[in-house]
């Protein structure tokens, strides 16, 4: 019985693992789900905790403070700059879409970075 | 202790610029106008007189009871000033070029998912015609008036959903155009993110290629909530929220410190909605539509600030929002208009009245 409990909760903890990006300086819970029209497989689709779908591909949004160490952020997660949107908001490139989320956080954790998260697709809505 | 209470008064003087202190703030010197006053053209619109938003019809107004101070009070200078010289960026889900009222309107069209100039919009969407209609209807013998329909047009068709990529490349078509005024009748489903925040916030500041600062509009919104968390609420932006026929503001109209100002968006509970146009090809033989919500009332305040600028294109930006707090009707509201300009968390520094604002920006 031990064991039986033991593995219904390990299966709901992986179950429940935490995805999350940051916005606003705060964790962002995302919660998997089917795609949403427009396109393809290059988007994963999760919802956020306000209900909101957003996709997420393999691009995503770094802003810098500076850019001295961008060329080591390139080579550490084999990553591609797209391009630089406006002043040190760059459009980044990640091998792979899984990692997206990923290294976004981990971007944001570092101090000459002011923010980072994926390229999120989101709905618009007219007013 | 004779250094002392110099000391003090010296602490006094540095801390005293950031209160109220009950002072008014010396009120900005406006630049001179050196446009010379153009002449009159009539208004011939047949349905010129079902626009109650931008003025009053003693017959109209009669019969559907409409509060006589609901429109935007625009009077003569409707005939003076349409926009002329002025570019405005309108970001939308499509628009019908071939719709009649619009055929010789100048425009130009950008679609930020294909490249091209193709902005027909999709199913049924009707949207970015009637936004557009309000603004760039011709002033002719046929349809609406459009308020500013001598400006010039860039149509930006968005795709939905999108993206911050997609939104830069948006605003830096607009900026490459010239725009003078960015018009927005939208906002994202969900949390706006830190770099679309930062992109607004870049070409809020941004001098487009004439040397100018846009003016970049947002409406703020139907969700009968306080909301100072999406594109309307950023810095800079003009947050526009809607009044109805009644002259209060409209029971939808989102709220917040962020408003700005209000501007006619109608009713959703009753039929009285903003006409404009509607797309040709969904319909037998429809060419206008009525609607309401925020979406309506940020053309109209767009529209108004290029009759402004033509009327005055000396104004800088902060010249504009200090006339916006100036000249704005104080309409009753849910709560008291309060700080130096007097705003209102509900209606903002009130509601648009076009001819207090041309005249002060005049020096009249």
């Amino acid at each position: 019985m031990k064991y039986f409990l033991l593995g219904v909760v390990v299966l709901s903890t992986v179950g429940c693992a935490n995805t999350y990006y940051y916005q606003g300086g705060k964790k962002q819970e995302l919660e998997p789900v089917k795609k949403i029209s427009r396109t393809t497989d290059t988007y994963d689709f999760y919802k956020t905790k306000s209900g909101a779908k957003v996709g997420v591909s393999d691009t995503m949004l770094v802003k810098f403070r500076n850019t001295a160490n961008l060329e080591f952020y390139v080579k550490k997660y084999n990553l591609t700059i797209v391009e630089e949107l406006i002043p040190n908001l760059f459009e980044i490139r990640v091998a792979n879409k899984s990692m997206t989320i990923d290294i976004a956080n981990e971007l944001y954790e570092q101090e000459d970075i002011e923010y980072a998260h994926p390229n999120f697709l989101q709905e618009v809505q007219k007013r | 202790m004779r250094y002392f209470i110099p000391l003090l008064v010296l602490i006094f003087i540095g801390c005293g610029g950031g209160g109220s202190g009950g002072e008014k703030e010396q009120e900005p010197t406006l630049p001179h106008s050196n446009v010379k006053k153009p002449v009159a053209k009539p208004i011939n619109d047949p349905y010129f007189y079902q626009q109650w938003y931008l003025a009053k019809n003693n017959n109209f107004y009669n019969q559907y009871s409409i509060n006589d101070k609901a429109h935007v009070n625009g009077g003569e200078y409707y005939k003076l000033y349409r926009g002329k010289g002025v570019k405005i960026a309108i970001i939308d889900d499509g628009l019908d070029v071939n719709h009649p009222d619009l055929q010789d309107a100048s425009l130009t069209t950008y679609n930020v998912h294909t490249g091209g100039t193709d902005v027909s919009q999709n199913g049924n969407n009707s949207h970015g015609t009637k936004v557009t209609g309000i603004i760039a209807a011709q002033a002719n013998e046929r349809d609406i008036f459009g308020i500013a329909s001598e400006s010039e047009i860039l149509f930006l068709k968005y795709y939905n959903p999108t993206n911050p990529v997609e939104l830069q490349e948006l605003f830096q078509k607009a900026n490459d155009f010239g725009a003078d005024i960015i018009s927005n009748s939208w906002g994202t489903k969900g949390n706006v993110t830190d770099a679309q925040v930062d992109i607004i916030k870049y070409y809020v500041n941004k001098k487009n290629i004439k040397g100018n600062v846009p003016l970049i509009v947002f409406a703020t919104g139907n969700e009968y909530i306080r909301k100072e968390s999406d594109e309307s609420a950023i810095e800079g932006v003009i947050g526009v929220g809607a009044t109805d026929e009644r002259n209060e503001k409209a029971p939808y109209s989102n709220y917040g410190n962020h408003v700005d100002i209000m501007a006619p968006g109608g009713s959703l509970e009753s039929s009285f909605g903003i006409l404009s146009l509607y797309p040709t090809y969904l319909g037998q033989g429809k060419v206008l539509a009525n609607e309401a919500g925020t979406s309506f009332a940020a053309p109209i305040v767009s529209g108004a600030l290029a009759m402004l600028l033509q009327a005055n294109p000396n104004l800088t930006k902060s010249d504009v929002e200090y006339l916006i707090k100036t000249t704005s009707d104080k309409i009753p509201c849910n709560d008291n208009y309060v700080g130096e300009y007097g705003h209102n968390i509900f209606c903002g520094y009130g509601k648009l009245n076009i001819t207090k604002l041309l005249d002060k920006a005049l020096g009249k």
